[in-house]
């Protein structure tokens, strides 16, 4: 992955953890709502990371 | 809780600390990477767990979790946001930190500023900007610690005058446990004894927080599914979001960039001995970040849950919940937050002296000896813990502002930062003149107080505006300095040269 698409995926995160729920999740009263989401978010956001290290040498 | 019983749990964790400080200082060498960054040979799980510990301070166990009591989900996303970014900003920046690092022999990150920018003024600027923003930062750690033993304890030890300020006995005497184990484990051996008494720290905050969280589950709900019952019927309001967009983003923001603005954090990205260390110290912390920030904040939804009379200050939520659980699982929990403070503090007050030794004694006097430079630190380090016991026992109100200052504050070298590596038109003037009147303008504004926001919105949006326009403005009119090719070049050859990319 390229730094540039690292950069790209900074800003839709930053869109998405905002946006969404300011607009469409912040008035329900559910778990699956905002706290289900924020915290799928991170995990989409650590499932990139790993994806992204795993192509990081070893070596040296 | 009976006071005998806290001062055997911290005699016990304090002589753990104390031993693993000791051994740590046996691998001691010589010279300032040794001291301050423990030679660059941190392995993947300390560098995880320091950099877990140092980043996630008693803030989380107290802060967040009254936070989340009291104003809900909001605080789950202020809190996440900081974990996706820091990965993002961790993946991007860590290679080049690391590589930067080890190529010019540098130390600090005002260092690391200093060598892109040709320019000791910018490490100046960057080491002042961080001392004065983290002094009232630690001090804060300390005050947390003193404020919870004497809310925890049932006794009551006469308070006593000096210089016209009444001290309490028993909040000095947090404030001097957190300052004492602090200092030795900074003291001693350095960045090697403050990571390897980090590990040990991050492991019992997060063991305790898990045990914690289990029992008020079972005890006071019947079990999760229980909990998420009651919260959803009972306290609904707390999953909907309801906090102002502008103070979301206000606070949100310095957050977000605290991996590259925070010293204490981004030194991190030079320690490890290897790019799997590296590697290992993303995973670790992303891994720990989202266990221990998904149990705080439900910590904080139960105890709302609970129906405990917390009071009017949420920062009593935790006192309060601990003063409802056995008393052995309410110790382990009240050590665990002890660990958060020290841990931080000590790292902390270990990036400050050698910002102190390295950015400003070395500048001013470039001929000192190395031995003479590790030995500045270290006066430095007593110096940093003397004027926070002070600090923290003035409890001044002014501590607050300083301490919310502190984030926004540091949040001002973020454009510098990223145009270090990332912008070939970045120059020395528009660094420093960004810094510099961001820095002013951001504490200004934090000063007046709220009432004093532009159009409602918070010092670090204002300050982040302010500064990316300087930084981008000035820049564009002048001229990169002198080896900025070669620098960018180096970096990016040896980020390649080691598969970082």
């Amino acid at each position: 992955m390229k730094i540039r698409t690292l950069g790209f995926i900074a800003m839709i995160m930053a869109i998405l953890s905002v946006g969404v729920p300011y607009t469409l999740l912040g008035s329900i009263a559910r778990f699956w709502a905002s706290y289900l989401y924020w915290t799928l978010l991170t995990v989409i956001t650590i499932v990139i990371g790993f994806l992204h290290l795993r192509e990081w040498g070893d070596s040296k | 809780m009976n006071p005998t019983y806290i001062a055997i749990a911290l005699a016990v964790w304090f002589l753990v600390g104390v031993v693993i400080a000791y051994k740590a200082r046996e691998y001691l060498g010589k010279g300032m990477p040794e001291f301050f960054l423990a030679n660059r040979k941190l392995g993947g799980f300390i560098s995880g767990m320091t950099y877990s510990a140092t980043t996630f301070s008693a803030f989380m166990m107290v802060g967040l979790v009254g936070l989340t009591y009291s104003t809900g989900v909001g605080a789950v996303g202020f809190e996440m946001i900081y974990i996706i970014f820091t990965i993002l900003l961790l993946i991007i920046f860590a290679p080049r930190f690391w590589v930067a690092g080890k190529k010019y022999d540098i130390i600090t990150p005002p260092e690391l500023l200093a060598k892109r920018y040709n320019s000791r003024w910018v490490g100046i600027v960057s080491s002042v900007i961080c001392l004065t923003m983290l002094i009232p930062y630690a001090s804060v750690q300390m005050m947390g610690i003193g404020f919870l033993l004497e809310g925890m304890t049932s006794v009551s030890l006469p308070a006593f005058e000096v210089f016209g300020v009444t001290i309490s006995t028993l909040y000095l005497i947090g404030v001097l446990l957190v300052a004492g184990f602090s200092g030795i484990s900074a003291f001693w051996a350095g960045m090697r004894s403050v990571s390897w008494t980090d590990a040990f720290q991050a492991i019992i905050m997060l063991a305790a927080s898990i045990l914690l969280v289990i029992f008020v589950f079972y005890h006071f709900f019947g079990g999760p599914a229980g909990f998420v019952t009651e919260i959803t019927t009972e306290h609904s309001q707390l999953l909907e979001l309801n906090w102002d967009l502008s103070m979301f983003i206000g606070l949100t923001l310095p957050w977000a960039f605290f991996a590259l603005t925070n010293p204490q954090v981004s030194q991190r990205m030079f320690v490890s001995d290897s790019v799997k260390s590296i590697k290992q110290m993303i995973i670790y912390f992303s891994i720990f970040a989202l266990i221990y920030t998904v149990i705080t904040t439900l910590l904080g939804l139960s105890i709302a849950g609970t129906g405990l009379e917390v009071g009017a200050d949420a920062d009593n939520a935790m006192p309060v919940l601990l003063g409802n659980v056995p008393v052995v699982l309410a110790l382990v929990v009240f050590v665990s937050i002890f660990a958060a403070a020290t841990s931080t503090l000590s790292s902390v007050t270990l990036t400050l002296s050698s910002l102190g030794s390295r950015d400003l004694v070395k500048k001013v006097k470039p001929s000192i000896s190395e031995k003479l430079e590790v030995y500045s630190g270290k006066i430095i380090i007593v110096f940093i813990l003397l004027s926070c016991i002070v600090f923290a026992n003035l409890r001044l109100d002014m501590i607050a502002v300083l301490s919310s200052m502190a984030s926004g504050g540091l949040l001002v070298m973020a454009p510098t930062i990223i145009g270090s590596f990332f912008w070939k038109r970045a120059t020395t003037e528009g660094a420093l003149s960004s810094m510099a009147i961001g820095g002013v303008i951001t504490a200004s504004l934090y000063i007046a107080g709220e009432a004093y926001y532009p159009l409602g919105w918070w010092p670090s949006f204002w300050g982040l505006l302010i500064t990316v326009v300087i930084f981008v403005g000035v820049s564009l009119i002048t001229e990169p300095p002198e080896g900025t090719e070669k620098f960018l070049n180096e970096v990016e050859e040896g980020v390649e040269e080691y598969g970082m990319v």
